[in-house]
């Protein structure tokens, strides 16, 4: 059987054509607990992400996660496929951010991990294993997360490169890291990403601030006086900062109706600096074919790229990608792509040297084999 | 081989002084051994049946091999600073020490990670790294002597974990020696969300029971630009802990919220860091902030402010470098005071949600009462972690007992407001009864299902964590009996 | 064979709560039938209804 929230990472993983049962969330969903107090909330799985951050906004508070999200996307398929975007700079990822979670195993016995506190060393940390395990091991029935308060200010700054000279480019962003600014995101945007999002063609830093007001400023102003030659610096405060992250998160080819199907998505994994050679690898491999956008955090490592074109196209150009991230160390996971093309190519890249240990975890978890068969890592 | 010879007639004292080479890198004698028969859980004590010192990640494959094959239990050791007798050679283990394993391997600014190998002491971290402004994030109070190693395995907290987070929070990659002796490298170049199950965060906390840990790579941080301290004195401790949740509704997360009640502040003021805590005050507040310069001065006045709001009788904002230095060392050494004021103390780790303070010291109060000792209140108030002290004295006959049960009485008063029995502690023998409060059978199985994936012969490190099937049953017995 | 499992599946939810076939064919992941339980009870039952019927 397969299980969904949302339905908006149909396109991530999945070598099986048709299941027997589709086990929807859709309307498994509602609030369990939020206690303000304590900052923390327990939700059903099936419950929309983006209704609940606004419920949160009421009382100034926030999941402090920044997935690719639309109205459909449960907060069980953020945690089951451990998305996250620009912001885990500063927020951290789903792992630093679920605390507890109730689960269905697969002889349908209810097993409770962790709990609804924020620190908690009572036996083995049980919630780690679910985070984006597409849902192999086990039903995700409520998950129970530690909430941040929303700052009082926030501001973005937009920085383009002109020349498109990555040296400059890295020096400007190891001054930034090595400086005492605590920016929330140091995300580049590719050029043509850039050019979507503000008009301009240029390698494009946008970095998020998120603070109380004064301090805020302070950093903004700090970054101006680096600003480097010839470039454009933008800032965009408050609801202006959150217009754009809107936007650019719509962008995902998951979420968007009309190129689900002649489009992909990759999550990249390389060091922090290595962002820069991946854009510059997607940069090259545009062309009148193939479209690609690209964004990377170099504060953390993650990218994610967006390719758009024949499906022929778009796997050479992941396997161009993935020439450097091997090369690397790192990897390129396949987020989004539709199902023929799924077959085509290994969706999760390599699997890791102790994968003997992971297929082990999956039979002695889920003997039968019945959840998300073939959706995972190594045909999982 | 090196140093002296082996005067023991046991084979496998000879085979395993043969893995790491020299005779001086294993402790076999009985007078030798008398030093690791506990940690710093004192309560239990058993011999191990050696001590070997590897000196890296191929001796301690080799030693695993080898107490596999001859079906010797065995464990890892760290500085044996534990709390909770995880590191206690319950079944006469070989014992595997890591202390020689404590080099600095690398550190990556621009990318900000460094490499060490499990020996390398908590503190030192922070210290080699400090000239060019960076440190370690995670500080449990025992960081000069404590290893990272060990920090990995009972996921180590800290005063400053409340905005950081605890260890696993800052772990990018592990290499692992599994029971069976293969050595797996997760979280290759410290790259996060590696395709797979996160066994990086599975076995962090996993006390040492699923393998033993020989490489790590962690997150280092920025040092902030600025911080500055607050002291704030309470009459009355709801007051206190309400004042707690305000801030950080407020929208400020301190680096650190410490909270001391009454008794705590008799035994630091009389222990050898005092600073001057008026003596009829109900509860102490430490509140430090840490970030961007320009922004210290608002979240102090939004600080103060909520103080007034609930009464605060006085709040201080520390002068200097030195004066905040000095409340910490009266915070960090609380544990240890409480020897100036108590002949034993025994300290339980529980966690509650932060809104059930009150009600939770009260239980406490009431407990205390009932078996007659005094218990002394340190935590960790803005992530909820509490640390009641028990103060008993083990030459009165059958106190130390006593201390146990109010102990136990405590972690259960956590558990029913929604808690838990351990916030940085960990189980390891000490709680292990007590993971019936939080866990049912089925959830207790779920986990030890996943210990015979790594562990399937259950070598490494048995008896630890879960409570033992023999006692479950019997009051599963229990239970059924009185249904009838 | 489908219809009997159907049945099996409709003796233990309410028949309102599942449906045939849905969803984009281009992205995969369908199924036979889709479950929309409201209820973690219903969850238990559906996930050991596949357990020991055989069906993914």
């Amino acid at each position: 059987m397969i299980i969904e929230g949302g339905g908006t990472k149909k396109g991530f993983g999945g070598l099986v054509e048709h299941a027997d049962i589709c086990l929807s969330l859709k309307d498994y969903k509602g609030i369990v607990e939020h206690n303000p107090g304590d900052m923390t909330i327990t939700l059903k799985a099936g419950t929309s992400y983006l209704e609940v951050q606004n419920y949160l906004a009421g009382f100034n508070q926030m999941i402090s996660l920044d997935p690719f999200a639309n109205e459909h996307t449960s907060i069980g398929g953020v945690i089951a496929a451990n998305d996250s975007g620009p912001k885990r700079l500063g927020y951290g990822s789903a792992r630093d951010a679920v605390i507890g979670m109730r689960l269905v195993y697969p002889d349908g016995s209810l097993i409770r991990a962790g709990g609804k506190v924020v620190k908690n060393v009572a036996g083995y940390d049980m919630n780690k294993l679910f985070i984006g395990s597409m849902g192999t091991l086990a039903v995700i029935s409520e998950i129970t997360l530690k909430l941040r308060p929303v700052a009082n200010y926030q501001s973005l700054v937009l920085i383009s490169f002109p020349a498109g000279n990555l040296d400059v480019i890295k020096q400007f962003v190891v001054t930034v890291l090595d400086s005492l600014m605590e920016p929330i995101t140091l995300e580049l945007l590719s050029p043509t990403l850039a050019a979507k999002l503000t008009g301009r063609r240029e390698y494009t830093a946008a970095i998020q601030f998120e603070d109380v007001e004064s301090s805020v400023h302070y950093q903004t102003t700090y970054l101006e006086n680096l600003k480097p030659e010839g470039g454009t610096f933008t800032i965009l405060q408050q609801e202006d900062a959150n217009l754009f992250w809107q936007a650019f998160y719509d962008l995902y080819p998951g979420l968007n109706a009309e190129n689900k199907t002649k489009s992909a998505a990759l999550k990249v994994g390389l060091k922090n600096m290595e962002v820069l050679e991946l854009l510059e690898v997607t940069e090259r491999l545009e062309s009148g074919q193939i479209h690609l956008l690209a964004h990377g955090g170099l504060g953390h490592g993650i990218s994610q790229v967006y390719l758009y074109g024949e499906s022929d196209r778009i796997l050479s150009a992941i396997q161009e990608i993935r020439k450097l991230t091997s090369a690397k160390g790192g990897y390129a996971i396949v987020k989004h792509l539709p199902f023929s093309e799924r077959l085509k190519i290994n969706i999760w890249d390599e699997s890791p040297s102790y994968f003997f240990l992971l297929k082990q975890i999956k039979a002695k978890v889920d003997p039968n084999n019945i959840l998300n068969e073939k959706r995972y890592v190594g045909g999982i | 081989m090196k140093g002296k010879q082996i005067q023991s007639k046991d084979k496998h004292i000879h085979q395993l002084a043969a893995i790491v080479a020299n005779t001086r890198s294993i402790l076999y004698k009985k007078e030798d051994l008398l030093a690791y028969d506990c940690d710093g859980f004192t309560i239990h004590k058993h011999l191990p049946k050696a001590v070997v010192f590897p000196k890296n990640t191929k001796e301690v494959a080799e030693l695993v091999r080898y107490c596999c094959q001859n079906e010797l239990p065995f464990l890892a050791r760290g500085a044996g600073t534990g709390l909770s007798g995880g590191a206690i050679p319950l079944n006469g283990e070989v014992i595997i020490s890591l202390v020689k394993m404590k080099n600095l391997i690398s550190v990556d600014l621009e990318n900000r990670r460094a490499v060490v190998e499990p020996g390398f002491v908590n503190l030192k971290l922070t210290n080699s790294i400090s000239d060019k402004g960076y440190y370690y994030a995670p500080d449990p109070s025992s960081q000069s002597c404590c290893t990272i190693g060990g920090n990995v395995a009972e996921n180590a907290g800290g005063a400053h974990c409340l905005k950081y987070g605890v260890t696993t929070n800052h772990i990018l990659g592990l290499e692992v020696v599994v029971p069976t002796g293969e050595i797996i490298e997760i979280g290759d170049n410290g790259i996060p969300d590696a395709p797979g199950y996160d066994l990086l965060g599975l076995i962090t906390g996993s006390e040492g029971t699923l393998g033993i840990v020989t490489k790590i790579t962690v997150r280092i941080l920025k040092n902030p630009e600025a911080k500055q301290t607050v002291l704030a004195y309470f009459d009355d401790v709801t007051d206190g802990s309400q004042a707690v949740s305000a801030i950080i509704s407020a929208g400020i997360i301190p680096a650190a919220l410490e909270m001391m009640d009454k008794t705590a502040i008799e035994g630091v003021e009389a222990a050898a860091f005092p600073v001057g805590h008026p003596k009829n005050i109900a509860a102490v507040l430490l509140i430090e902030v840490d970030g961007i310069s320009a922004g210290i001065e608002e979240q102090i006045n939004q600080i103060l402010s909520v103080c007034r709001q609930f009464n605060v009788r006085d709040v201080k904002v520390a002068q200097d470098e030195q004066e905040r230095s000095r409340w910490w060392a009266n915070r960090k050494t609380g544990f240890g005071a409480m020897g100036a004021i108590s002949p034993d103390y025994l300290v339980q780790d529980g966690v509650i949600p932060r809104s059930k303070l009150p009600e939770v010291l009260e239980r406490i109060n009431q407990i205390s009462e009932h078996s007659g000792l005094r218990i002394a209140n340190i935590f960790h108030a803005g992530d909820g972690n509490l640390h009641p002290l028990i103060l008993f004295d083990a030459k009165i006959p059958g106190e130390t007992e006593k201390a146990l049960e109010a102990g136990s009485a405590c972690l259960q008063a956590c558990a029913e407001v929604g808690g838990t029995i351990t916030g940085e502690h960990g189980v390891g023998i000490e709680k292990r009864e007590e993971m019936r409060f939080v866990f049912n059978e089925e959830e207790i199985a779920a986990q030890t299902t996943i210990r015979s994936v790594f562990n399937p012969v259950n070598l490494l490190n048995a008896g630890k964590l879960f409570p033992s099937p023999g006692k479950c049953v019997e009051i599963k017995m229990e239970k059924k009996a009185a249904i009838l | 064979m489908i219809s009997d499992f159907k049945d099996k599946l409709s003796a233990i939810f309410p028949i309102e709560k599942f449906s045939v076939e849905e969803g984009s064919h281009d992205l995969g992941n369908r199924a036979e039938v889709t479950v929309r339980p409201t209820m973690e009870q219903e969850i238990a039952d559906l996930v050991s209804f596949a357990h020991s019927n055989g069906k993914k």
